[in-house]
């Protein structure tokens, strides 16, 4: 049994209980018509799932922040349909579904009107908050299929109101797991269990809207996929599922078809496992691609610890929230067909598959967020060895590692408050390999989230926004440039105090790593004034643009602390940004120029970073050169030699692979100059240097504020035409990340 | 508009120059100019104040409202005779907040391309053929098959009677776009034209649904008005999926302009909000001060704008939500002196109108209430179209000798079928499917079961047959 064997990876061939008749029949004989109706209607089914579970709940969670999805799984748990909200569920539901085929078909045993709650990170979930609500659908006596769906529940207890428990040692500080327990039965709701459950949460009648929310998005589906089958039979709506995951899957090997067989891997560092902590915490992500099998393993990952980490659902969450996004978008997320390839290898007591009892109630936050950033970066190197795919590169963004700041105390009319702000909604959309990405672009995995009016938060908190706006320079510099995020201060209004518990990450790392050359996206920060004058600015008819306009001593909190904020105190904070793609000074001065004009580039960054001086062509070309120069005088690690002859295989936009009578040589696509053999590193052949990690970026923050092991930002040039191949943030004395090998054909 | 009001000058123009707001009413010029946000995507919104309008004379109190044209299908709903409304609306990225009329749009008409994937699956849509070169039929060298081209091969457009024959179609070049997918299906080209309907069917039925659904009603507790000169082929076919048993194509011919005859019958209207946040237990005379502030800057401004006070109408709103919950819902406040009784009421007419769309049950009182903003709407009537009405007491089935062969799914193939135009109809006068409605900028299809009346104000009304009935 899966709770004494810490945590569930479902077999390949799953054992459920003869005595539960299952419906497997299907006609393989449907028209394309009937297909596509029957295909939208199911689509639509799942959607209404959604929209039900929405209105139910109307909880700022479900409805603003999307932190929910729908799904529709075979008899035997396989994604059919996954809803458009946040992806990373959709690595976690089957599990929750296989688990309670192969753990409660016989007892309790599974029936026609029952459902299943579970929030257990051993079985299929992240984080104790994210609720499972399972629904299995009879026809005729015989599973037919599951309906499922997750929804974040505001408070679902442990030490720490709203039940993200940043100083838990184990899983003890925090809300206790609840396996898979029949919530429903026979249509009948069991009293006894919602009230076991309800007795979690501080605040119970809310989390039992929550799930009358979450058991009538089931019925809606329920209700949905009976009238189907009563109109068009078991046998060809069964068939139209199975021609669904077919037809996905076959859309998801035509894309697999023209990548060449390799290993891509990535390589992130987690800061700061507890409050008062000063150290950093590598993860790791290897994807091996052979044939028609993505295996994906995070061997290497540091030993779990602290709150940092995330169970082995959250990992595999992770990587589907950004393989949906990249290798999936053309079928609707029927993720099912996909998923008949992947192969997951986690390494189990790590922080990105902990075991029990390991504390992972931050787990969106931190290493589930880092299982994303490691997975987009993976992936995204898997996808520039296809041309065809190309177009569809994007470096890493979201809101990646961030910011987050949870604020309690008394409000504007005297009652309690407690809320966690969700501005890093805004997120930031990374370079594309043909174009800019899209400052404050919000979330790609969680597409329909939507970032809170200003006026939203003023209202509801006793707090008074002085600006929120994009933060410029904070996008990645590359020949395209990442989006810029946004930061924002604000002062408690209206009330004497307010109390801050920060909740952050990426504060002293970068966690949005540049692609192809291209920096990485600003960090987050904290920032802190005390004792200012702001009252007599704002009595004065001005509002400041920078707390350096304002008297008062400076602070920069740590990414996990706690302060209080007195009304004359201003609080700034700032949210990740995305990464940038290809060599910053390859950006056309007219670019940078416009950049500069629309207030998203500062002129000492153009200068500094892109080495361009506006209106002055000669002069940038002259800054460039001698840049070019400077690079090339660091020395060349190899004799530099063109290679002529066709390419076998492309790495990337920049690198192929050359026929050689030695099996193949790596040289850099412009110059055509030889890096090393096929078999070896690429970097090894470039020239290396070393830099401060502020170097990274004009909005990278100083990482020896935080924690204490010194990080470089690593650039790797092409020792002939100088370009920027490749840039890593690593560790000092870590190794250089042999990230990229291809098979050679 | 400064172009528009030296010319209406230069012509002697007595009357005010007005535009239309994504609000639902009109603005003179000079509010249009202060607040030029307010005219984005106000033409849709248009139909909506048309199709509540003529609601109430229907006595339909629930209305779907669908608009169909070449590129875009665009819907609203009419709740209670009052459109629904949303405080805000996105462009791009971006989201600004104004009082409107909630109408979305898909990328969906008869220009729509059906296409066959590698998979031999047939899609609908998203891509259009735009109006040029348009559908295969226009003869503009378009050879992609569209919707509207499986309709004239199907028989349900006729070729020398599209604009009232003022654009010729060109029949085989539908047949020969459609044969490029029939092809690949393994199928005939008539049964891959049927095809190509009844998946843009199911996609618009399955739209009507998610957005009914999504506001928390019942598509079957609607009527149907369906407008835009490619509705009404489709309009009885995606309403009975939805079980919905009324369509209503409204006055006819004017169908294909009804936005425009909505904002014709739109009064001037302005809307006045206050968000401030207030929980229970509200202040009621808070509440009144704001709302009388709100008055007095309406009456000043339709004062201003030369209404008589006379045809001045104020009402008072108020959005509600229960605390830690965020689906606030607007409803009226009481005139006159607002007390604790007034606003116990509006809490109680808050708590039904969530009930009735969220369900029993899905109301959290025990989270209190929360008053998040009042708003006065200002109306200043101004003239409106009258419709003429008929006597409409006959039942007698309307003639015709024309026909032509059409295909109905319903029936397994082609079937000769009688075509009505405009001479065939009147007043009272009823068809039973199958039929075809000819008309010069519309086309309506009455199916088997179906039966069509012209009313006494001339819309064309459809009793729609159940699915297998």
């Amino acid at each position: 049994m899966a709770l004494e064997t810490g945590f569930y990876v479902p077999p390949s061939d799953i054992h459920i209980d003869p005595g539960l008749p299952l419906s497997s029949e299907y006609s393989e004989e449907i028209d394309p018509i009937t297909y596509e109706v029957i295909r939208h209607n199911l689509w639509n089914i799942n959607e209404e799932h959604g929209l039900t579970l929405a209105n139910v709940s109307g909880s700022p969670v479900a409805v603003y922040a999307h932190d929910f999805n729908p799904s529709i799984l075979t008899e035997r748990g396989e994604f059919v349909y996954f809803g458009p909200y946040i992806q990373f569920f959709s690595g976690m539901t089957d599990l929750v579904v296989k688990w309670v085929l192969e753990n409660r078909s016989t007892n309790p045993g599974i029936r026609d009107g029952d459902m299943f709650l579970s929030n257990d990170p051993m079985i299929g979930t992240h984080h104790q908050s994210d609720v499972f609500v399972l629904c299995p659908i009879f026809w005729e006596g015989e599973l037919f299929a599951w309906t499922a769906n997750a929804l974040h529940q505001y408070d679902i207890g442990g030490n720490t109101p709203g039940s993200f428990c940043v100083d838990a040692t184990d899983v003890f500080d925090e809300p206790t797991p609840i396996p898979p327990i029949k919530v429903v039965e026979g249509g009948e709701l069991r009293a006894d269990v919602v009230d076991m459950y309800l007795r979690h949460s501080r605040l119970p009648r809310i989390m039992g809207l929550d799930l009358r929310a979450q058991i009538a998005g089931n019925n809606v589906a329920r209700e949905g996929l009976c009238r189907l089958i009563n109109r068009y039979g078991p046998r060809v709506v069964k068939g139209v599922m199975r021609k669904i995951l077919d037809d996905a899957e076959s859309a998801f090997l035509a894309k697999l078809d023209v990548i060449p067989d390799g290993t891509w891997k990535a390589r992130g560092y987690l800061e700061t496992a507890h409050p008062g902590d000063r150290d950093v915490y590598e993860g790791r992500m290897r994807v091996r691609k052979q044939d028609h099998t993505l295996t994906f393993d995070n061997e290497g990952s540091h030993p779990q610890t602290g709150s940092l980490n995330t169970s082995f659902a959250g990992w595999r969450g992770g990587i589907l929230a950004v393989l949906n996004s990249f290798l999936c978008f053309d079928m609707l997320f029927a993720v099912g067909g996909a998923l008949r390839h992947l192969r997951f290898e986690p390494s189990a007591g790590t922080i990105l598959s902990v075991e029990h009892p390991g504390a992972t109630s931050c787990a969106p936050a931190f290493a589930t967020q880092m299982a994303i950033d490691l997975a987009h970066e993976c992936l995204v190197k898997m996808v520039s060895a296809a041309p065809s795919l190309r177009a569809g590169v994007v470096a890493p963004g979201g809101h990646s590692q961030t910011a987050l700041v949870t604020l309690h105390g008394i409000d504007q009319r005297g009652a309690n408050f407690g809320t966690i702000l969700t501005d890093h909604l805004l997120g930031s959309v990374g370079a594309f390999s043909t174009r800019d990405g899209v400052s404050t672009g919000g979330l790609y995995w969680d597409p329909f989230s939507v970032a809170p009016n200003v006026e939203f938060n003023e209202q509801s908190y006793p707090i008074l926004t002085l600006y929120r706006r994009e933060t410029p320079d904070s996008g990645g510099a590359g020949a395209h440039r990442g989006g810029n995020a946004a930061s924002m201060a604000f002062i408690p209004h209206r009330t004497g105090e307010v109390n801050h518990v920060l909740i952050g990450a990426g504060v002293a790392v970068p966690s949005a790593s540049g692609v192809a050359g291209g920096q990485p996206g600003g960090t987050s920060w904290y920032r802190y004034r005390d004792g200012t004058d702001i009252a007599e600015m704002l009595g004065g008819g001005r509002i400041p643009a920078s707390l350096d306009e304002l008297s008062g001593g400076d602070a920069a909190p740590p990414p996990k602390t706690e302060l209080v904020q007195s009304g004359v105190d201003v609080f700034e904070f700032g949210f990740t940004a995305s990464g940038g793609y290809g060599d910053p000074i390859e950006r056309l001065p007219s670019d940078v120029a416009a950049d500069i004009e629309a207030g998203s580039v500062s002129e000492g960054a153009a200068r500094a970073v892109y080495l361009v001086v506006p209106g002055d062509p000669v002069e940038t070309e002259s800054l460039r050169a001698a840049e070019r120069d400077r690079r090339l005088a660091l020395g060349s690690p190899n004799g530099a030699a063109a290679v002529e002859g066709p390419a076998l295989v492309e790495l990337s936009e920049h690198l192929a692979i050359v026929a050689t009578s030695d099996g193949g040589t790596i040289v850099c696509a412009r110059c055509r100059t030889a890096l090393t053999g096929a078999g070896d590193d690429y970097k090894s052949g470039c020239i290396r240097e070393d830099l401060p990690l502020t170097s990274a970026g004009p909005r990278v923050g100083k990482t020896e504020d935080f924690i204490e092991s010194p990080m470089q930002f690593r650039c790797f040039y092409c020792p002939s035409c100088a370009r920027r191949l490749a840039t890593e943030v690593a560790r000092a004395g870590d190794e250089v990340l042999d990230d990229v090998r291809l098979v050679v054909p | 508009m400064e172009g528009i009001e030296g010319r209406l000058g230069d012509l002697d123009y007595g009357g005010q120059f007005l535009l239309m707001t994504c609000s639902g009413g009109c603005v003179p010029a000079a509010e249009a100019k202060r607040l030029p946000v307010l005219l984005l995507d106000s033409g849709p919104v248009g139909g909506i104040t048309g199709t509540r309008y003529l609601a109430r004379m229907l006595g339909h109190p629930n209305v779907i409202a669908t608009d169909m044209g070449g590129t875009s299908f665009d819907v609203g709903l009419v709740r209670d005779f009052e459109p629904v409304r949303s405080g805000d609306r996105t462009i791009g990225q971006l989201k600004y907040y104004v009082p409107n009329i909630d109408v979305r749009s898909i990328g969906s008409g008869g220009g729509s391309i059906a296409w066959v994937d590698e998979n031999r699956n047939l899609h609908v849509g998203p891509h259009s053929v735009g109006a040029d070169p348009g559908p295969a039929c226009y003869g503009r060298g378009g050879t992609t098959p569209s919707v509207t081209d499986a309709h004239v091969t199907l028989g349900g457009i006729s070729p020398d009677f599209f604009l009232g024959g003022e654009l010729p179609l060109d029949e085989t070049a539908s047949v020969s776009a459609l044969a490029g997918i029939a092809e690949p299906l393994g199928m005939d080209t008539a049964t891959a034209a049927a095809g190509v309907l009844r998946i843009t069917e199911a996609l618009m039925a399955d739209l009507l649904r998610r957005m009914t659904i999504e506001k928390g009603f019942d598509p079957s507790d609607f009527v149907l008005y369906s407008y835009g000169g490619a509705g009404g082929l489709h309009a009885a076919a995606f309403a009975r999926e939805l079980g919905i048993g009324t369509v209503v194509v409204p006055l006819a011919e004017a169908a294909s302009v009804w936005s425009a005859f909505g904002i014709a019958a739109s009064d001037v209207l302005h809307v006045y909000e206050a968000a401030e946040l207030m929980i229970a237990p509200i202040d009621a005379a808070a509440v009144e001060a704001n709302v009388k502030a709100l008055e007095q800057r309406a009456r000043r401004q339709l004062e201003a704008e030369g209404v008589a006070p006379t045809d001045v109408a104020l009402r008072r709103f108020a959005a509600i939500r229960y605390g830690l919950q965020v689906h606030e819902l607007t409803v009226p406040l009481a005139g006159g002196q607002i007390g604790d009784r007034e606003i116990a009421a509006a809490i109680e007419a808050f708590e039904r109108a969530y009930e009735d769309r969220y369900g029993a049950g899905s109301g959290y009182s025990e989270a209190g209430f929360e008053f998040v903003s009042v708003s006065v709407e200002a109306t200043g009537t101004i003239s409106k179209p009258a419709l003429a009405t008929d006597d409409d007491a006959t039942a007698e089935p309307a003639r015709t000798t024309r026909s032509r062969r059409k295909h109905w799914p319903e029936l397994g193939g082609f079937a000769d079928t009688p075509i009505f135009r405009r001479e065939d109809m009147g007043p009272g006068r009823t068809i039973s499917g199958p039929a075809i409605v000819e008309l010069a900028t519309t086309t309506v299809a009455v199916g088997p079961g179906d039966v069509c009346r012209q009313d006494a104000l001339g819309n064309l009304v459809l009793e729609v047959a159940a699915h297998g009935a």
